[in-house]
């Protein structure tokens, strides 16, 4: 095993994840190699001292404001219950009969008359005895403020929209308060979006309006740190591998980007078998002036794809005369 | 109601069934991810910024962001790796945000380069703990001065105590890409410390 080789196994053999036989072929090579075995010592310590005994905890108000926003967020909005509601087929075929039911009963005076008691009349007279049917309300929804000139009479609640009064059997629903702050995934819970809904009164989304970050440690009870982060977080980070990417790319690409990412790339080209990009990825790179230790890491593995594709003896031996020197300038040993 | 989360980390059920739980209104079910949680989140944080109040806020808005996005939280990969990559996230923006931020670790007893005295043959005598200092302060500095690609791999798997899977569900690097990572890492920290000594002071061995 050649050294260049053995670099490739070093992490692995630090973080004991070799297989037993590449354990052994390379702890052979490390016996007879000083270089080698000086780095895994070095590389040794170097992880001990970066792992530590310990774990650093965060302050105590911090931890009190994590969990205080925790509680409240859950105390606010019991979230999936919820949205499990919304989620049930038997709910949204209600809200879509409600719906129809409700279209037909604005355009009832352009249906042809069939004799039968006008269902609005009907209503009417019901809400003229203090009743107040889902349907009527449903139907102020629909017509907006023409409804409410018709019948004044007061509603329970702040909204009175189709899919928050079919919802009201549940008590969960209930206590998500009208009109007053809900929580981030009620908003963002899908909900069938045919269904009119009402502009309710008093202002539902006061929340959003909330300066982020204002305070870092709140005392303020229900009004922690969940509602102050609400704000700052419209798009939460989900999982999965290509999401992952996604919000690499979105949030940190630039961050991350340099000549370690350059790095891996033409790392992942020769692992790909890609010698001929790789080399051509190096060769590109060494055209712009760079430090002399990345300018070797490149070197080291443009040679490593040369080697592979067995490139032309002059092209291998420029490479490594060009390592050598650089070597030679940064103090470091020869390979 | 209130417990105190380190007792709350008895609870054995797996992370995933935790945080359904959560979803469902069981808050002490919180309580005992975020004690599982906690010290990993935070000490990966601490060493990522390197600014003890930095940390602080870049760990509470970690946690406000997992309880923000909870209700539409969903077992498609380990909440390990999700909670980290909020975590990462979060540091990434703040280095694009602000760049490379150097703050002097409370080891550290100057400015100047640790001179590095003879390393004392075991135990803890003044020199030798004084040279432990120094060769952390000066390790530390060296993390901070990795390109964050390094850092986060370094850190997740070392401080975090990810397994090389977990973060490259966390980062969406390939397994090959982010141990490669490391040992760039790692040679350049061993560079770093060259010269001090410190490959052969038994003195270290108690970490950061």
């Amino acid at each position: 095993m050649a050294c260049r080789q053995g670099e490739r196994y070093r992490v692995d053999y630090l973080e004991d994840l070799l297989s037993e036989e590449d354990r052994r072929a390379y702890e052979g090579h490390v016996e007879g190699c000083p270089e080698c075995a000086e780095a895994i010592e070095a590389e040794r310590r170097i992880l001990a001292m970066v792992r530590g005994p310990e774990r650093e905890a965060p302050s105590a108000p911090v931890r009190a404001a994590v969990l205080r926003g925790a509680r409240a967020a859950a105390e606010r909005a019991p979230q999936r219950r919820f949205r499990d509601i919304f989620e049930s087929p038997l709910l949204q075929t209600l809200a879509l009969a409600t719906l129809v039911a409700g279209i037909a009963f604005i355009f009832e005076d352009q249906l042809p008359h069939v004799g039968l008691p006008s269902l609005k009349d009907t209503l009417r007279a019901r809400v003229s005895e203090g009743e107040a049917p889902a349907a009527k309300a449903k139907s102020e929804v629909a017509r907006g403020d023409r409804a409410s000139e018709e019948s004044p009479a007061p509603r329970a609640g702040g909204r009175s929209g189709g899919l928050e009064k079919a919802a009201e059997p549940s008590a969960e629903a209930r206590r998500a308060p009208a009109g007053a702050s809900p929580s981030p995934s009620i908003a963002a819970s899908p909900r069938p979006e045919s269904t009119p809904r009402a502009a309710p009164a008093a202002p539902a989304l006061s929340l959003t309006k909330r300066a982020p970050g204002v305070t870092l440690y709140d005392d303020g009870g229900a009004a922690g740190m969940a509602e102050r982060a609400i704000p700052a977080s419209p798009e939460a980070p989900r999982p999965g591998a290509s999401t992952a990417r996604e919000a690499d790319e979105a949030s940190g690409s630039d961050a991350a980007a340099g000549t370690a990412i350059l790095l891996d790339e033409i790392r992942e080209l020769i692992d790909s078998k890609q010698w001929k990009a790789a080399l051509d990825r190096v060769d590109a790179a060494l055209v712009t002036e760079r430090p002399d230790d990345d300018a070797i890491a490149l070197l080291e593995l443009g040679i490593e794809a040369a080697d592979a594709m067995g490139d032309d003896v002059h092209s291998v031996r420029y490479r490594v005369e060009r390592v050598a020197k650089l070597r030679e300038r940064e103090g470091l040993p020869p390979r | 109601m209130k417990r105190d989360p380190v007792d709350a980390s008895l609870d054995e059920r797996p992370d995933e069934a935790l945080m359904r739980a959560y979803q469902a209104g069981d808050v002490a079910a919180f309580e005992s991810l975020y004690a599982r949680y906690e010290r990993r989140v935070f000490a990966f944080v601490l060493r990522f910024v390197g600014d003890r109040a930095l940390a602080e806020e870049l760990f509470q808005e970690t946690f406000a962001r997992a309880v923000a996005a909870a209700p539409r939280w969903k077992p498609r990969a380990p909440f390990a790796a999700w909670i980290f990559r909020i975590a990462r996230n979060l540091c990434l923006d703040h280095v694009k945000a602000h760049g490379r931020r150097r703050t002097v670790s409370l080891d550290r007893t100057g400015d100047d380069p640790p001179e590095a005295p003879e390393p004392a043959a075991g135990g803890a005598s003044p020199d030798a703990e004084v040279f432990r200092r120094r060769t952390v302060a000066r390790l530390e500095a060296a993390i901070l001065d990795l390109e964050p690609a390094q850092r986060e791999v370094l850190l997740l798997r070392e401080r975090a105590g990810l397994s090389f899977e977990e973060i490259s569900e966390t980062t969406g690097m390939s397994v090959s890409t982010l141990k490669s990572r490391m040992r760039y890492a790692l040679g350049h920290l061993r560079k770093a410390l060259e010269g001090t000594g410190f490959d052969r002071a038994e003195a270290l061995d108690d970490g950061l």
